[in-house]
């Protein structure tokens, strides 16, 4: 592995800021181009902004609830664009999803609900709307583009009228907006719906995939989830072999941020065929 | 079932999770909340409530790795972050602001969960606890806030009037297993849960005074109880009554204690006849 020049044109491989992370990028240099940092911890702690003088950070979010009904405060939206422009992130990663609702209709008066965590929204042309609605009232409030990132789907989500591609394919004519796509989400919502992955893939508008986030996944009770903590299977990287004949990402980000004891020689060996195969496209 | 109404039910569920058993056992609320029951699967809703609390323990997989490995290898993390999320829900228990006192709520509730006759689920018990009291002794404010001993008092002789105090900071558990056996099992690429062989002992995990090495120490039952009750500051004469030896302390039992007392674990103080513990 030899240091790459900054100006190098070639897609950028980078980690999901969490524990162990920074240790790695110190301890290999030239062998990560970017950290990815969530807002909300960014938000929490300010003080990780000075992760930007140990690599360019880009800026992903979960609190814009972009496919809900409940929109995010105006002090968040601010927060958002401030570190946006402080970070120098060239777009802001957010999850096609909701994470704020509005209270059930048995509890009057109750503020609306605020989960820890992003919620696969309803599959329908309604969502569709919503989504359209809730970019027209964030874009211009931005300095960066927004790009969206699929959501993992566990169960089927009472009301959807189409299937997770079709929603997402529907989103980005409607809003016109570029992807984050996220392989093990994707082939999560593969496993857990029936789909063949390899074929549903293309069914994506991948021409607009920006970026593309990679890590691992783990079935319990019955369920295939989002896991962090583990590596990604090889299906992934076919997905992503797959993928690069027609996309052309200008970053992909290692999510391995649940752990610190995640394998310093994993990471090195999936940063390794990231690269490879990103560069090979 | 406008979109809305359905974001409503799932962020509703997935934030109380005690609304999910009510919908499963009564489908009208569900319905007239716009959702129809048929379309919403509840245990599903039920383990990502579980996903999203195990999420907010991404802080302790450090310090409980084997722990995290065990709940995936025997595909109990859902399943026990789930059930967690529900108790959790039931006694309106805010998420603790610390990793110290997570880990401590969570050991709590393992211990409630788990059923003993169950296999996996015992071995998650031990090992839980065998990395919590190894965590617990590494934080130093914790460690130092239980040493009893004040530096200029010295050991006397184990006399029957004496208190027992344990010099340090201990955590006393008796285990089914080994858990250096789960922990190397856990080791293998795929682990056999099934040839852990319950081991049952009694473990001494001990931080010495200024020391900050944790040392694990295999205990007989004398060595335990003597521990036990020098953590309750109780004298030497109601150790040997506990144990049904009496007030009259045999020279056995001294012989052992100062066996303890050479070890470094216990010392002896002399206590006015009427001083309470």
């Amino acid at each position: 592995m030899t240091p790459r020049h900054r100006d190098d044109p070639r897609p950028r491989v980078g980690l999901a800021y969490g524990p162990g992370m920074v240790e790695f990028v110190g301890s290999h240099p030239g062998w990560v181009d970017y950290l990815e940092i969530p807002f909300e911890q960014l938000r929490h702690a300010p003080a990780l902004g000075a992760l930007r003088d140990t690599a360019p950070l880009i800026l992903h979010c979960a609190s814009l609830s972009v496919a809900g009904f409940v929109p995010p405060s105006a002090s968040c939206i601010a927060a958002l664009a401030d570190h946006a422009c402080a970070t120098g992130t060239p777009w802001i990663g957010e999850h096609l999803a909701f994470i704020a609702a509005d209270a059930l209709a048995d509890d009057p008066g109750a503020p609306p609900t605020t989960l820890s965590y992003t919620v696969c929204p309803q599959l329908s042309e309604q969502t569709v709307e919503r989504v359209a609605e809730n970019l027209a009232g964030l874009r211009p409030q931005l300095p960066v583009p927004l790009i969206l990132e699929n959501p993992p789907q566990y169960f089927a989500v009472p009301g959807s009228t189409m299937g997770m591609s079709a929603f997402i394919v529907k989103v980005v004519e409607r809003c016109d907006i570029d992807l984050l796509l996220d392989l093990s989400h994707f082939l999560i919502m593969a496993l857990n719906t029936g789909v063949d992955p390899l074929r549903e893939i293309d069914r994506l508008p991948l021409e607009r995939v920006v970026e593309v986030h990679v890590s691992g996944l783990n079935r319990q009770s019955g369920i295939v989830w989002d896991d962090h903590a583990c590596p990604a299977p090889p299906l992934v990287f076919d997905l992503l072999e797959r993928v690069l004949q027609r996309a052309r990402p200008q970053a992909l980000t290692l999510e391995y941020n649940w752990s610190a004891q995640f394998p310093p020689a994993v990471l090195r060996d999936h940063i390794d065929r990231a690269r490879t195969l990103l560069h090979a496209a | 079932m406008t979109a809305a109404q359905v974001h409503s039910v799932l962020a509703g569920g997935v934030s109380d999770p005690r609304r999910l058993a009510e919908w499963a056992a009564n489908p009208q609320a569900l319905r007239a909340l716009g959702v129809d029951p048929a379309s919403l699967d509840l245990p599903a809703l039920r383990g990502f409530a579980g996903l999203a609390l195990k999420v907010r323990h991404n802080g302790l997989r450090d310090a409980f790795m084997h722990s995290f490995r065990l709940l995936r290898v025997a595909g109990l993390e859902i399943e026990v972050f789930a059930d967690y999320a529900l108790a959790r829900a039931d006694s309106g228990m805010a998420l603790a602001a610390t990793d110290a006192a997570r880990a401590r709520a969570l050991v709590d509730f393992v211990g409630q969960w788990h059923d003993p006759g169950r296999a996996t689920q015992a071995l998650l018990w031990d090992l839980l606890r065998h990395e919590h009291a190894l965590f617990e002794l590494r934080q130093p404010a914790a460690t130092e806030a239980t040493m009893p001993v004040p530096v200029a008092r010295s050991s006397i002789a184990p006399t029957p009037g004496a208190a027992m105090r344990v010099r340090g900071a201990v955590r006393l558990h008796e285990m089914r297993h080994d858990p250096g056996a789960i922990v190397s099992a856990l080791g293998q690429r795929t682990p056999d849960l099934t040839a852990i062989v319950p081991a049952p002992r009694a473990l001494c995990y001990w931080r010495p005074p200024g020391d900050a090495a944790v040392s694990v120490l295999e205990l007989d039952a004398f060595g335990f109880a003597a521990l036990q009750a020098a953590e309750g500051g109780r004298r030497i004469r109601e150790l040997s009554v506990a144990l049904g030896l009496g007030a009259r302390v045999p020279a056995g039992v001294r012989a052992l204690l100062m066996q303890l007392q050479r070890a470094g674990l216990l010392s002896f103080e002399r206590q006015p006849r009427n001083a309470s513990r």
